[in-house]
């Protein structure tokens, strides 16, 4: 019998355990909403009553994964940072309907996490808005809408997908464009004709063409992986790559979320997401507007940065183009990127 | 000494992980359905392979996000090699809760009900392979196996979920 007190005093111990970012955790909330229960991880100084909420990209990130590295420490020493699992994604849960994965329902969830906030920690908290990537195809869509653009002080997009076609074609063009310049600069030359060949091959339209959409993005990260290893986009330093791979590995459950990402995504793109585009509709948004891109973002080109610091409505409105970044500035250039997003939120808290 | 003993009841406490950050509690019983075949001579009673029924409940904690409860049932076939080390192969269904804590309702006007506790409920399929090793009266082992288990509807689709299991037996 003692046998058996050994193991359970084994699970015990095992159960007792608790890892260390947990003690950094502020607060952890699900928003329940038209069948979803979304998850909402918050960190850092919730006593500034100033929260910046996180949306990831994807389709089929997670929130967590965007904890890591000097952008997200320093956001965290003088901001509460609210990193949300989307609809379908992460770990969030639910017995949904594919129908309702659109960029308008997810909006919608993104409201009622603002609404929540504010309902946990008081009406007058400061709520500032930050999209990465197809993040941005999302807060756009949030930002666009009166009604939920309203809850924010600021709008911070981070090479922000929200035009899909745009997406595509003016990757196509940078990455045409940026292969031409290493060539012409003696710069690996027999790699980059090769990325011309295989941009040349793509069928430059958006109709029935999502291999064509498809390869388009996985050579994107390729040919930005080739800037990093010749020193033109800065690497990810020791410090992120540990964060990124903790909190992938040992605070989410990773196959639960591989899979719920995966096959979200499958089911936008199935909904039409490669036509969506707010671009038409930009000039509704009159929240201050921070545009971040990276020069060398073949992923989402700076093209969709250009075109909506042109179309947003808002007077208060900005583009800064990082010099030394691919399609994640805050992980290419942290410091720079850490100091512009801080003025911003500081100017407008 | 072979096997197990016909109509004996085996049970079994230990150690469920849905992966490794989600530690759990397994408790299971197993009954011997059929012996496809038995010892010989005096041994006869005991049996080297069989098939048997299995359930099992288990309960995993994700320290980020929920609890889950599961209860499982299925069918194995159970082979002995040698005196005490045999395989379980399994198949069955699998119910599974997820509650979460924390939450906030909001329905379509946008309106906030705050809610202490929130349960999503699944179904699935569940497969399981491993080996288990008896000592030699047979009235104690441990198990080792992993299974798969394909959870519905879970985030508008299905969602395949891999365990472990190191389960003390008692017979």
């Amino acid at each position: 019998m003692h046998r058996l007190y050994i193991l359970l005093l084994l699970v015990v111990t095992f159960f007792s355990c608790e890892r260390q970012d947990a003690e950094a955790m502020i607060d952890l909330i699900n928003v329940v909403r038209d069948d979803a229960t979304i998850p909402a991880y918050i960190y850092g100084n919730t006593g500034s009553k100033v929260f910046l909420i996180i949306l990831h990209g994807g389709p089929g990130g997670s929130g967590l994964e965007y904890r890591g590295g000097a952008f997200t420490e320093s956001m965290e020493q003088d901001y509460a940072v609210v990193y949300t699992d989307q609809r379908g994604q992460g770990m969030s849960q639910g017995n949904l309907n594919p129908e309702d994965f659109t960029p308008e329902n997810l909006a919608a969830d993104v409201h009622a996490l603002a609404l929540s906030l504010r309902y946990k920690y008081g009406e007058d908290i400061r709520l500032f808005l930050f999209g990465h990537s197809w993040g941005g195809t999302l807060g756009s869509t949030v930002m666009v809408n009166p009604e939920y653009a309203v809850q924010y002080r600021g709008w911070i997009e981070v090479a922000g997908a929200h035009d899909m076609p745009m997406t595509f074609l003016g990757g196509l063009t940078k990455m045409d464009t940026i292969a031409g310049e290493q060539i012409a600069a003696g710069n690996n030359v027999s790699y980059w004709e090769g990325i011309r060949e295989s941009v040349s091959q793509i069928e430059p339209t958006i109709e029935s063409n999502d291999q064509g959409i498809l390869t388009q993005n996985m050579l994107a990260f390729k040919a930005e992986q080739k800037l990093t290893d010749q020193g033109d986009i800065n690497a990810p330093s020791v410090e992120y790559l540990f964060d990124a791979l903790n909190n992938i590995y040992f605070i989410n459950n990773n196959i639960t979320s591989f899979f719920s990402g995966n096959y979200t995504n499958g089911i936008f793109f199935e909904n039409g997401l490669t036509n969506f585009s707010v671009t038409d509709q930009l000039k509704n948004i009159e929240t201050p507007s921070l545009l971040l891109w990276g020069k060398y973002d073949m992923v989402v080109s700076d093209t969709l940065g250009y075109s909506a610091l042109e179309e947003i409505g808002a007077e208060d409105k900005a583009l800064h183009i990082f010099e030394e970044s691919g399609h994640s500035p805050f992980v290419n250039e942290p410091a720079l990127f850490t100091e512009i997003v801080i003025d911003f939120i500081e100017r407008l808290k | 000494m072979l096997g197990q003993k016909k109509s004996s009841l085996e049970y079994g406490i230990g150690y469920f992980g849905n992966t490794w950050i989600n530690p759990g509690l397994e408790f299971s019983m197993e009954y011997p359905l059929i012996n496809t075949r038995t010892g010989k001579s005096k041994y006869s009673d005991l049996g080297e392979s069989m098939i048997t029924l299995q359930g099992s409940a288990a309960a995993y904690w994700d320290p980020f996000s929920h609890v889950g409860l599961l209860n499982y049932y299925q069918l194995n076939f159970k082979q002995y090699f040698g005196k005490r080390l045999g395989i379980q192969m399994g198949f069955g269904f699998v119910l599974q809760s997820n509650v979460t804590g924390d939450n906030y309702v909001v329905d379509e006007d946008f309106q906030i009900e705050e809610q202490g506790f929130v349960r999503n409920n699944y179904g699935g399929i569940h497969i399981s392979g491993g080996f288990f090793v008896d000592n030699k009266y047979n009235n104690r082992g441990v198990l080792n196996k992993m299974s798969l288990y394909v959870l519905a509807p879970h985030n508008a689709g299905i969602l395949p979920v891999f365990s472990y299991h190191f389960i003390y037996l008692m017979k």
